[in-house]
């Protein structure tokens, strides 16, 4: 018996598949297809090219910027740890101890004035004393002001510091004496150099108050452990 | 310019001839076997039609890497099969085909008053089941009955080995038969 599928080709072409045909028309698409994929491609428009190029610059920038951002952010946090790590190590003389400081000294040995304060690891003490007193009651008076600061500014006993304290291994001093005047305190502050007599000032490095006088140019240079 | 039949022969060598005339000569041999061939796939006129004209685009455009290993025939058949697939894997173009199935399924129909007449012939009745076979028996069928190609030609369209190719072709013969002892 004869395979039946054999006479597919005939049963299809005749039957199913007789109106399937590639006509004309459909020719000249795949000409028009096969011209368009040879035809160069058309122009771009003034606007597309102004579309795409800020869109380039303006992707450029924003890529610049994150860069140059990622870029300082290590550097600028490791700085301020830096910063934060120096400032923790710095002990902070605050207002409260220096105001009690300035009450004893005012109170206590009858100041004329005096007036403190911190910048950074640098203490600034301006005092100014009464007429009669001679030049070492204001360094004796000076060093019992400074203990005083140091000693409350340390959790441990004053006199296990030999009655230094340890504040002076991290902040610098500057003193500023002065042995006359009738003048308004705040006046005289703000003209330092003109009429404070004396310069004492500590290192921290070596903790010991040195004295220099800023009036006049021979400049005397005394020298004593607090 | 020549003509198909100058040449003699289905194959001819296609140095001698300019880009668009070797197009105009492929197309000569092969664009109701190519179209016919992709309605056995998506078995929808128009669709084949598309299809078709994509089929010899891309010759067209692949010219260059037919390499005489196979006959320009095989050569076709095998960028219709792959298209045709291609679109039938394509989950969007499913879609679409399916929604435009259904909404001009009786424009694309190709069945004339004289065809729904004889429709229950026997001959038709063939037809239909062998339409109605899965894809992967339905296309060895096709290529071996009705584009009456060699195993040895069908396994290089598919790209499958000659035994799987005569499996296939097997068993889509018993169930083609089981079908149409069903439905007698």
């Amino acid at each position: 018996m004869e395979d039946p599928l054999k006479q597919l080709p005939e049963i299809l072409n005749n039957g199913r598949l007789k109106s399937i045909a590639f006509k004309e028309e459909h020719r000249q698409k795949v000409f028009q297809k096969t011209r368009d994929l040879n035809k160069p491609p058309a122009p771009k428009s003034l606007w597309y090219h102004w579309f795409h190029q800020s869109l380039s610059l303006a992707l450029g920038v924003a890529f610049i910027f994150i860069f140059i951002q990622f870029a300082e952010s290590m550097p600028l946090k490791m700085d301020k740890n830096k910063e934060a790590e120096n400032t923790s190590e710095i002990p902070y003389v605050n207002q409260a101890i220096l105001t009690k400081a300035r009450h004893d000294m005012r109170n206590h040995h009858d100041v004329t004035g005096i007036d403190a304060y911190q910048k950074g690891d640098t203490l600034t003490v301006y005092i100014m004393f009464p007429e009669d007193l001679t030049q070492d009651e204001h360094i004796f008076l000076t060093e019992s002001y400074l203990k005083e600061v140091s000693h409350l500014t340390l959790n441990e006993p004053y006199a296990a510091q030999e009655n230094l304290g340890e504040l002076w291994n991290y902040v610098n001093v500057k003193v500023y004496t002065t042995g006359t005047t009738d003048n308004d305190m705040q006046a005289d502050l703000l003209q330092l150099d003109q009429n404070f007599e004396w310069l004492g000032s500590i290192n921290k490095h070596d903790g010991v108050l040195k004295w220099e006088r800023i009036t006049d140019n021979d400049k005397v240079q005394k020298t004593g452990n607090l | 310019m020549k003509t198909v039949s100058e040449y003699g022969s289905n194959e001819f060598n296609s140095q001698y001839l300019s880009q668009e005339e070797w197009l105009i000569h492929i197309m000569d041999l092969y664009q109701d076997k190519v179209i016919r061939l992709a309605y056995t796939y998506v078995k929808d006129r128009k669709l084949a039609e598309d299809l078709a004209q994509e089929v010899f685009v891309k010759c067209y455009v692949h010219k260059d890497n037919f390499r005489n290993e196979s006959s320009v025939k095989t050569w076709v058949y095998a960028i219709t099969v792959n298209l045709c697939k291609d679109y039938l894997r394509s989950g969007w173009k499913k879609y679409i085909h399916v929604i435009d199935r259904f909404g001009k399924s009786r424009q694309s129909s190709v069945l004339t008053p004289e065809l729904s007449i004889v429709q229950k012939s026997e001959h038709e009745a063939l037809a239909e089941q062998v339409l109605k076979l899965p894809l992967k028996y339905r296309e060895v069928i096709l290529l071996y009955y009705y584009k009456e190609l060699t195993v040895s030609e069908i396994s290089q369209i598919l790209n499958k080995k000659e035994p799987t190719i005569r499996t296939i072709l097997q068993r889509g013969r018993d169930m083609l038969r089981r079908k149409l002892e069903k439905g007698r």
